[in-house]
């Protein structure tokens, strides 16, 4: 029964951190104080999501681990992670994790126009190339003038790069409700606008409508 | 006879019944890459061929076609189309009276549609299309002809072409079929429709055929824009309806790692670079029921071995498959292997998907090099490519799922250490806040081996002591002789 020992060594691991200047170490071990080999020890911030990891490692030979680069005065935490041996993540290696994000809130503040309708305001990680947004049904007003339930209705959202030349398809698809449309966006930061088109068998010239995105 | 010979008796009767049936044949000529073609029926079947066929298809005239369509918009292997544009059936009998046939009257029909232009204009009127695949095997096919041909045209012929009875005697059927030229310039769903590289191979099909093929339904799983026919009465809540890219249909996002990590090493930011694509199935409810993409592995300048995976946040207690599947030579669909341990299998809350494995050994230099695609002078060569899918059991809200560009980390075997980009997980920066991972432009191209970023791109280090908010074009600034020749998207995608 290795899950019993793996949850005593929760136990006996935290005892065993020691902070030091910048660095944290310890050793996992069995009830008997037999050190484990290739158990993965996650670190945490104190803020961090259950089961988010900032840092991972798995114990040497004897058991024993160490996290530098560590910020004094931080209350980290240190758990094993069961199941998570080295032999056990090539068996296994899908784990489950649980997702924090962070760094990349976006809201929708309001439309304001037909042309030049969506602000978004938010904070970008720095790292990150992309604005992240969900548009819905609201979003795309001309949709009620359409007979969704009825005729086949299209709606397409792309960004085009500054020639207008080449589009970046983010959907094209039938639209059969609009209270259930909702489309997930990711584009670069330099994307200054969002064009839709939305067409239809029965209004088959398409309505052309782009919206301005705005970084603040 | 006793009962149990009189039942092998009729059934053997019946077995040959079927055997005698028509087979389907491939015929002769083709849809040539102009997107027109003349075909003569005659060419391969005779007159009481070509009706046994028709009466096996309960009046219809049955041509299979076998889509062979290059990339544009969004086509790709596992869908590809063209759109029909015109297509006339003449019948020539032996006392020199014809029947004409016409798509512009109502003779024909296929299994899909669209609302598409035809060039010059921009009106998108409903045209029949014909959906396919490319490089696939279908191990349900039970011959040559269901597992080649892709689509069916039904050409209703409601009399006889051979009946001696009736000294009826079609002397020559001949077809000519036309796709539409669609505004391209309009993109998708005009680009995806088109007709590129041809030419479309033929086949006449019987009932068996015709069935296989259209319950098959090849490249409608990832076509846009798609009309059914003959929809089904009952909605299937698992069927793709549409499709939301992430990026986006045509770009990828870019991911460059250190892989020292928690030491800054030579920070050229090269060690692994990787560029992926995902995309949501939505049903007709906008519920997201498969997650798919791509992913390419662009440089490798490391002496350490990986793994990388993409996270994808799901609910807890989400069940689904995935399979994932890396392709190791450019054109060489039979150079693979799975991309986990495991291959392909069950999922159970958050898709952790170890879409690349072991990369020096997948990704190592043809040339010997320990170092791939990263060294001065060193010929660029593309580099593996996954694809993988998460199938989930019961449709979940686009919502619930963890937003893009998820969360793609690098596996340090050497090491154990797990590298998250910057973005995900703030963890993963060093005291002065340099980052171990991070999203890069598509267009940013890495620094030579050994080549600090911070020197090759002057205004990194600005860009990077303002957490992001200056320098933002830090990228568009460089050294050109210390970067990677010229690793774009049409360079290292295939």
């Amino acid at each position: 029964m290795m899950l019993p020992k793996l949850l005593a060594a929760i136990l006996i691991a935290s005892p065993c951190a020691s902070l030091l200047a910048g660095e944290i170490k310890g050793q996992v071990t069995d009830e008997q104080g037999a050190g484990l080999a290739g158990v993965r020890v996650c670190l945490s911030l104190p803020d961090a999501a259950p089961g988010e990891c900032s840092k991972t490692k798995f114990t040497s030979r004897k058991g024993t681990y160490s996290f530098n680069g560590i910020n004094e005065g931080v209350p980290y935490t240190v758990k094993v992670l069961t199941g998570a041996s080295l032999t056990a993540r090539k068996a296994d290696p899908y784990p489950q994790y649980v997702w924090g994000p962070v760094g990349h809130e976006i809201e929708l503040v309001s439309r304001k126009e037909r042309l030049g309708g969506i602000d978004f305001k938010g904070s970008f990680s720095f790292s990150n190339f992309q604005s992240v947004f969900q548009l819905s049904g609201a979003d795309f007003p001309e949709l009620a003038n359409y007979d969704v339930a009825n005729d086949y209705v299209f709606l397409k959202v792309y960004t085009a790069d500054a020639s207008g030349s080449e589009q970046n398809l983010i959907f094209l698809g039938r639209v059969t409700d609009i209270s259930k449309l909702l489309i997930e966006v990711s584009v670069p930061l330099s994307a200054t606008e969002l064009i839709y088109e939305v067409y239809s068998a029965a209004a088959p010239e398409p309505v052309i409508v782009a919206i301005s995105l705005v970084n603040q | 006879m006793n009962i149990r010979n009189s039942l092998l008796f009729i059934v053997t009767v019946l077995m040959a019944g079927i055997a005698s049936a028509q087979d389907s044949v491939r015929l002769t000529d083709v849809v040539k890459s102009s997107g027109t073609g003349t075909i003569n029926f005659f060419k391969n079947v005779t007159a009481e061929q070509l009706e046994q066929l028709r009466l096996d298809n309960g009046g219809s005239i049955v041509l299979g076609v076998d889509v062979n369509e290059s990339a544009n918009g969004t086509e790709k292997a596992s869908t590809q189309a063209v759109t029909l544009g015109a297509l006339t059936l003449t019948v020539t009998y032996s006392d020199n009276s014809q029947k004409v046939y016409d798509l512009a009257s109502g003779c024909c029909t296929t299994e899909t549609q669209t609302l598409v232009a035809e060039a010059p204009d921009t009106l998108r009127l409903p045209h029949y299309t014909l959906l396919g695949e490319s490089g696939s095997s279908r191990i349900t096919a039970n011959n040559a002809i269901q597992a080649a041909f892709d689509s069916t045209i039904k050409i209703a012929v409601n009399d006889s072409l051979f009946d001696p009875a009736q000294g009826i005697q079609a002397t020559s059927v001949v077809a000519v079929i036309k796709w539409l030229d669609t505004n391209t310039s309009l993109g998708d769903p005009e680009a995806f429709y088109d007709y590129t590289n041809g030419f479309e191979d033929l086949a006449l099909l019987n009932a068996v055929d015709t069935a296989f093929i259209d319950d098959y339904g090849s490249g409608q799983d990832e076509a846009v824009a798609v009309i059914l026919t003959n929809p089904p009465q009952v909605v299937d809540p698992q069927a793709v309806a549409t499709w939301n890219y992430f990026p986006s249909a045509s770009s990828y996002y870019l991911a460059g790692y250190e892989d020292l990590y928690p030491k800054k090493g030579d920070y050229d930011f090269n060690d692994l670079t990787v560029a992926y694509q995902v995309r949501y199935g939505l049903n007709g409810d906008g519920d997201v029921v498969t997650i798919r993409g791509t992913a390419y592995l662009i440089t490798r300048g490391a002496g350490f071995n990986h793994d990388w995976h993409l996270k994808i946040p799901l609910p807890v207690n989400t069940a689904g498959t995935f399979s994932c599947t890396t392709l190791l030579i450019p054109g060489d669909d039979y150079s693979f292997q799975n991309c986990s341990p495991s291959g392909s299998g069950f999922i159970n809350g958050t898709a952790d998907i170890q879409v690349f494995s072991n990369t020096a050994d997948i990704f190592a230099d043809p040339q010997g090099a320990v170092m791939t695609n990263t060294l001065k002078d060193q010929a660029f060569v593309k580099g593996p490519k996954s694809t993988f899918r998460v199938d989930l059991d019961v449709p979940l809200p686009a919502s619930s799922i963890g937003e893009a560009p998820f969360d793609p980390y690098l596996f340090v075997h050497n090491s154990g250490e797990k590298i998250q980009l910057l973005q995900v997980n703030p963890a993963f920066k060093d005291a002065d806040g340099y980052p171990f991972g991070m999203l890069m432009p598509v267009d940013w191209l890495p620094p030579l081996e050994y080549f600090s970023i911070s020197t090759i791109y002057p205004l990194f280090d600005s860009f990077v002591a303002s957490q992001g908010t200056q320098e933002l074009d830090w990228y568009k600034t460089f050294l050109s002789n210390y970067v990677v020749a010229a690793p774009t998207i049409d360079v290292w995608m295939w």
